[in-house]
This record gives structure tokens, sequence and C-alpha cells, in this order.
């Protein structure tokens, strides 16, 4: 008995030993030590960039970037958009903004979203940057379904028309002000960056999950099309029905 | 003459469709570099410059001149990820020699600093091109040095993974977000107006 008891001790700790070994190397990870590390396969993650900030540029405030910094932090989609890309705030006169913004951006600031291979997605800069937190988001999902193919299905839709009247004006408006309110003096201390921004969640998220279509003029054609298709076919068949007697 | 035309033509074409790739995939603009410095220990301090590096790429400015003002020195792995964990850094490393681990962090784009020279010392691996199982195809692999920080270093893949095996191993890097690739202007899919 005694025996049987101390084999199946054995047993038991030969077994123990044996999972532990197991579950450390087929772990799905890298084995640091004992720790095991899941490294998130975000390689497919799309980028957001910010670009703007400084102080002021030629005696201009960029309040407008830190009013789209805000749309990120406070406007439910936006956040949640933030959440699922890398998301680079660069300030202006940093050595990554010479070396890799300067030579190809239009104006500041600039709000640019690329694929992880570079693609631009959706880019605009100073005035065409959508006035309100819901337009950018809306801008941003129009051009993420265009870049995935999906296009309105009206020609005439395709391409924007002319500047309407009242818009001209506001651009007009714009032109001569860009940047309205008082510019404060430089601090002579000045810190070159940001605060480091918290970090990003990790995950394994390639393209964000946008909303099939921000606007329901898709849905309303269809819903049109197929109202009027059915409409049609009951006004066939009750014809047929009262006159083909 | 109709034969080098078409050569010229198709090396054009091909020359068109590589510069699509940013190369190398780190491309850690030259001030953001970190040289090495001597600590206050009288010893090289090439992990923390190259960590420093990598953690300006990743956009940890402020992180990044911390850790210049505050540490230094010659480090092990051991005691490099409790200075990390201590400064609640996120990071990630080995120190079995795993070439997943280098695949991943260029993969990603976020680079690692990686020991050679026996150990002695301490780069940045900036590309490391993945192995496509293709004996024809010569695969590459590039590096910063932080004694020397203005140029890149190239060599085959294979070349780096020995010299590193050879050299315990111990790859670092912070976990962040890398820097936006370059616009790759031949793929554009929507321009606002402008």
């Amino acid at each position: 008995m005694k025996s049987f008891l101390c084999f199946l001790l054995m047993f038991c700790f030969v077994l123990v030993s044996f999972n532990s070994t197991c579950i450390a190397d087929n772990s799905n990870g890298i084995a640091v030590e004992e720790r095991v590390v899941n490294l998130p396969q975000d390689q497919n993650k799309w980028y957001i960039s910010i670009v703007g900030g400084g102080l002021c540029n030629e005696g201009r405030c960029d309040l407008r970037f830190n009013m789209i910094m805000n749309w990120f932090n406070t406007n439910p989609n936006l956040k949640s958009l933030k959440n699922q890309v890398h998301f680079c705030i660069i300030t202006v006169g940093t050595p990554i903004y010479k070396e890799r913004y300067e030579k190809n951006i239009s104006g500041i600031p600039t709000v640019r979203v690329q694929k992880a291979d570079g693609t631009v997605v959706y880019e605009a800069a100073g005035k065409y940057i959508p006035l309100s937190a819901e337009g950018l988001y809306g801008a941003i999902v129009d051009a993420s379904q265009k870049a995935q193919g999906i296009f309105p299905l009206l020609p005439w839709r395709r391409k924007c028309g002319p500047l309407l009247p009242w818009r001209r004006d506001m651009d007009r408006r714009l032109d001569a002000n860009p940047s309205p309110g008082p510019c404060p003096e430089p601090e002579p201390d000045v810190q070159p960056y940001p605060p480091d921004p918290d970090p990003q969640p990790l995950d394994d998220g390639g393209a964000p999950e946008l909303p099939e279509s921000s606007h329901p003029r898709l849905r309303v054609i269809l819903g049109v099309l197929s109202a009027l298709l059915g409409g049609g076919i009951g006004i066939a068949v009750q014809w047929k029905r009262t006159y083909q007697r | 003459m109709k034969n080098i035309i078409l050569f010229c033509t198709l090396s054009l074409y091909g020359a068109i469709l590589v510069q699509g790739e940013e190369k190398p995939t780190v491309n850690i603009p030259s001030e953001l570099r970190q040289g090495n410095w001597i600590g206050r220990q009288g010893e090289g301090s090439c992990v923390h410059a190259s960590f420093i590096s990598l953690l300006r790429w990743q956009g940890r400015y402020n992180t990044a001149n911390y850790w210049r003002n505050h540490y230094g020195n010659g480090e092990c792995p051991g005691h490099f990820a409790s200075l990390l964990n201590r400064n609640n850094i996120r990071f990630a490393y080995v120190t079995n020699g795993d070439v997943k681990f280098l695949e991943w962090a260029c993969r990603t784009r976020r680079g690692c600093a990686i020991t050679v020279l026996r150990g002695k010392h301490v780069v940045t691996l900036v590309h490391f091109d993945e192995d496509d199982y293709d004996d024809t195809t010569q695969e590459y692999a590039a590096i910063l040095d932080n004694n020397n920080p203005t140029r890149y270093i190239w060599m085959p893949r294979d070349t780096l993974i020995s010299e590193w095996r050879s050299s315990y191993g111990w790859a670092v890097t912070p976990v962040y977000s890398p820097a936006a690739p370059l616009p790759n202007s031949k793929r554009f899919f929507h321009f606002q107006e402008r």
C-alpha cells in the first residue's frame, strides 16, 4: 500500500512538473525568465497624426490645434477612434516634424490618417479641417470608405461641386482672419515638447472599426429603390389580376 | 538600342515601385538619436542611449529626457528591467536570442536595442527583413550604433542574427506608438481639397 501511495505521489509530482514545462514552452508569446509577455501584433494599425502646436506661428496662435486635440479627448467617436490607432501628436519645430512632416504637409494644423503602409486615407489642413468634432469624424469615415472602395452610387455625388455662395463668404473671412483671438506672449522658459500623452491601449488591432456609413444617403437610396420596385411589382400583379381575366 | 531603352524603362519602373517602402523601417531623425556617453561610474551607457533613441521614436520625449538625466553606465537585463518597471515604462524584452522578437519589433516599426560584440555593446536595431525562406534573395538588417549615430550600418540578416546570438541574445524595446510612416504618395486614396 505504501509503495502504491509513494508511486502515486511521484506520478503526481512528475505530472505537475511536466505540465508546468508545457505551459512555459507552448505559451503564445516570448518567454522572459519566468514571465510571459504577449506582444501586440499591431503592425496593421492605422496612424493618426495631428500636426500643429508650438506656441505662436508668425504671430498667430494655433488655437485650432488645441481644439482638435481636445476633440479627440472629448468626442466619443473620435476618442474611440483614437484608442484604435497609433495616435501621434507632432509639434511644429521638433526634429520629427522637420524630417517627416514639414515637406509633405500643406498647412498648420494638419490632421492625417494613414494606413500602416503609409497610404494616406484622409488629410486636411488649416481651414479645410471640418469645423466640428462630428464633422471631422464624418470626414474620416467617408475617406476610409473611399479607401476601401465604397463609393456613392450616384455619379454626380462622387465629385464635390463648387463652393456654395455662403461657404465662399465664410472662406474669405477665414482667409482674412485665420486665427481669431489674442496671441499670448511666449513664455521664456518653455518645454520643447508637450507632456508625454497617455499610452495607447495595447491590442492586435488592424484598421479601426468605423461605421459602415456616416450618412444615411446610401440606405435612403436603397430604401427608395426597393419601395419603387416593390410598388411596381405590386401594381403589375394587380393590373394583371384586374385586366387579364 | 531598343534593349537599352527597355532596360532603362524597367529600371525606372522598378525604382518607382521600390520607392514606396521606407528603409530602414525605424528611420529615426538624426536629432533624436542619442549618442553614447560616459556615466558617473566611468562606464559607457550604450543600453540607455539605444533605449532613449527608441523612446523618442515612439513619441516619449519627456521620458527620454528624464532617462538621459537620471540614468547611465553599463546595464544587465535584470537591473535594466527593474529600472523600467520602477519608472512605469511599458517595455518588452528577451534574453534567449529568439529571432521572432526582432521580427516583431521591426514589423511593428518599434525597433529594439540588441546586444553585439559578445555582449560588450548594445546598438539599436532599425531594420530587419522578414525571412521569406527564399534562398535567392538576400535579406538585410540595419543597426544604429550609438558610438556613431550619424549613419546606419547595413548587413545580411543572418550575420546580425549570429552576432546577436553570440552576444547573449538580449533585446529590449519600449512598447508605445511608433512615429507614423512617411506618406505613400503612390497610393493616395483620398486627399482633401486644398
